[in-house]
């Protein structure tokens, strides 16, 4: 029977190209949301300051040159001016965005993979380790992050090691925590039943039923984790924990332009708004990614 | 191959199903018949161990000479999959809608390495094709939400068999569908039953269903089995007055559907009570339209003729049949 169906509507065209066309007709039939378009070119526009900085700034970081002191942003040859020393402003910026990536970036993987761990082995355990893990990870949660980062600095020292452990210290419990509740609810549908009667261990229908289920809220707790990382971090190199000189961070230039506010507004008026534009680029990014992959809109989209 | 012995599932002080004897040898079908709450659906899921955790279960049931009840986890879930296969009610909830299909079903035999890596992939297409899905190749490819609730029941019928399971428990496998689907599927389950001499638990609320499946019965009521024996004796001649009242509701075949028009549709009076307020004796107390005296006392088991066995003080069929005290006769008569 299969057979005659085959060869009915005979020359079928290659499993690939099917495949192909189903997936760009899906995501045609789902509209992008502007956010997301917003976000992510603001996003990658950082990434790519970030990148560059890193094989070119218009001047040394580090290029002490007094007599060009206090120049405004505008000038020629200073796009984003100089600072008291006559370090320019662009450079420190690009180089800040890099600093700025690298410590979001390994703080937010470093607290997702231990946290969605947690929060997947503790939904699929027994009720009294889930309630074991769950107010342990309510204390975490309670905890003042900022006060956690100002012990973990003055014990470790100052430094970027010191603002990614003082971040994923944060990010932790919230990760295990925005990861359980819905692990849960996939545990109780049927296909997981399904899936037990069907003789899956616990922990692979964990990572391989339940996981890719949930992987569309990490991905956007993610994104809005990774905004925060940006703006954490920016406050501890501020007040002092984090990066250091000769490290470039937008939270340091905040810093050092503080006691010169009246001098030289535009030192803090930059690198703030440059922070700014940085978490409002990730966090529409995230709520963008939030409306794209929510799955009612998905079944919308393909049926 | 399945036996069920003294089975006893409760959860708190209620008890939900108690079952003296069942039992479904090798290769044979076995319908397991009983309304909303009549605790079928329960029996079944015990037999793999797959009960919600407050349950507690007392009793026996023996699956090859083994025992399953109160088995490890990991025991049990070792046989599941791979000796026992099961279906369930609604294919497009039980199956993972992040998967490919084609993924889900090779799952299987992955997991249970039934057969070499190498060949999972086709052997994922051969059971597809034995489902009797039209061009395999591409449907495994798709995913669950872009199938029909046919070929989804199918899918999950393919992942049900994939390890040549000895016993397959069909939990109302095909309620969720249209009624040309539905038979589809039975045709499918009694020819894949036939050719791999695998046994059916076959569990719903139609007995039409039951009649086109299986040619054994359990009519299950309150937890309790009232009748069973062969699907056709049953139907024709029922003895305990819930399985008359279940066969005369049944609204008949499409062919006398003309005839069927101008009946009103007969009812079964009341609905099954709440955990816990059953009336001692008899469960079908109360709904009953033919209660004696007696039915405050628990009836007996009595055989109605070789396979046929009942529990009811005042059968349809009174003259044919007698009680009998002897339960290892009318256990033994299975």
């Amino acid at each position: 029977m299969t057979d005659q169906a085959r060869s009915a509507d005979a020359p079928l065209p290659d499993n690939d190209d099917i495949e192909l066309f189903e997936i760009t007709s899906r995501a045609a039939k789902r509209r992008v949301p502007a956010q997301l378009m917003i976000g992510a070119a603001i996003v990658s526009m950082i990434v790519g300051i970030g990148v560059v900085s890193i094989f070119w700034t218009p001047y040394d970081l580090n290029a002490v040159d007094v007599p060009n002191q206090f120049i405004p942003p505008g000038s020629d040859g200073y796009l984003l001016g100089t600072d008291k020393l006559g370090r320019d402003m662009t450079s420190q910026i690009m180089a800040g965005a890099r600093n700025s990536l690298l410590v979001s970036m390994v703080s937010t993987v470093g607290s997702l993979i231990p946290g969605v761990l947690i929060g997947l082995l503790a939904a699929g355990a027994s009720p009294f380790w889930l309630r074991f893990i769950s107010r342990l990870t309510d204390i975490g949660i309670a905890l003042p992050g900022i006060l956690v980062a100002l012990v973990l600095g003055t014990s470790l020292g100052p430094g970027n090691p010191t603002a990614i452990i003082a971040i994923m210290f944060w990010f932790i419990p919230t990760v295990a925590r925005v990861t359980m509740g819905p692990a849960r609810q996939i545990l109780s549908r049927d296909f997981v039943e399904a899936a037990q009667a069907y003789g899956r261990p616990r922990r692979f229908i964990l990572f391989r039923h339940v996981l890719p289920n949930i992987g569309p809220l990490i991905i956007v707790q993610a994104s809005v984790m990774f905004a925060l990382a940006i703006l954490i971090e920016a406050a501890l190199s501020y007040l002092g924990i984090g990066a250091q000189r000769p490290t470039p961070s937008w939270g340091r230039l905040l810093k050092e332009a503080q006691p010169l506010i009246d001098k030289a507004p535009y030192l803090m008026i930059i690198p703030g708004v440059t922070i700014m534009v940085a978490v409002i680029g990730f966090n529409l990014l995230g709520d963008g990614l939030r409306s794209f992959l929510d799955p009612q809109q998905t079944a919308k989209g393909s049926r | 191959m399945l036996e069920i012995n003294d089975l006893k599932i409760s959860i708190g002080v209620h008890q939900i199903v108690s079952i003296e004897h069942l039992s479904i040898p090798a290769g044979r079908r076995l319908g397991l018949v009983g309304e909303s709450g009549s605790g079928k659906t329960m029996t079944a899921m015990s037999i793999i161990g797959l009960l919600p955790r407050e349950a507690v279960v007392t009793g026996s049931i023996k699956f090859q000479g083994v025992e399953m009840v109160n088995r490890s986890e990991r025991n049990l879930s070792k046989l599941r999959g791979s000796e026992i296969g099961t279906i369930f009610q609604d294919p497009l909830r039980a199956l993972n809608p992040t998967m490919r299909v084609g993924k889900q079903v090779g799952e299987a035999l992955r997991l249970h390495n039934t057969v070499p890596k190498k060949r999972v992939k086709q052997r994922t297409i051969e059971l597809l094709d034995q489902v009797q899905l039209p061009d395999p190749e591409t449907l495994a490819r798709r995913y669950p939400h872009q199938l029909s609730g046919g070929q989804r029941q199918r899918v999950l019928i393919a992942m049900a068999i994939a390890c040549d399971p000895k016993l397959l428990i069909a939990d109302e496998p095909t309620t969720a569908l249209d009624v040309t689907v539905q038979k589809e599927i039975l045709e499918l389950l009694a020819r894949l039953s036939d050719e791999r001499d695998m046994a059916v638990l076959f569990v719903s609320h139609d007995l039409g269903v039951i009649q086109a499946i299986s040619a054994h019965v359990a009519v299950l009521y309150g937890g309790i089995l009232v009748e069973t024996g062969p699907t056709d004796q049953i139907v024709r001649s029922p003895h305990h007055r819930y399985t008359e009242a279940l066969v005369s509701v049944n609204p008949g075949h499409p062919e006398d559907i003309t005839a069927a028009l101008g009946r009103p549709l007969v009812t079964i009076k009341g609905s099954v009570p709440p955990l816990g307020s059953f009336l001692p004796g008899c469960r079908f107390r109360g709904r009953c339209p033919h209660e004696v005296e007696r039915c405050a006392e628990p009836p007996p088991i009595s055989v109605a003729t070789h396979e046929h066995t009942f529990r009811c003080w005042n059968p349809l069929d009174s003259a044919s049949s007698l009680p009998s005290d002897d339960a290892e006769l009318a256990a033994g008569l299975q």
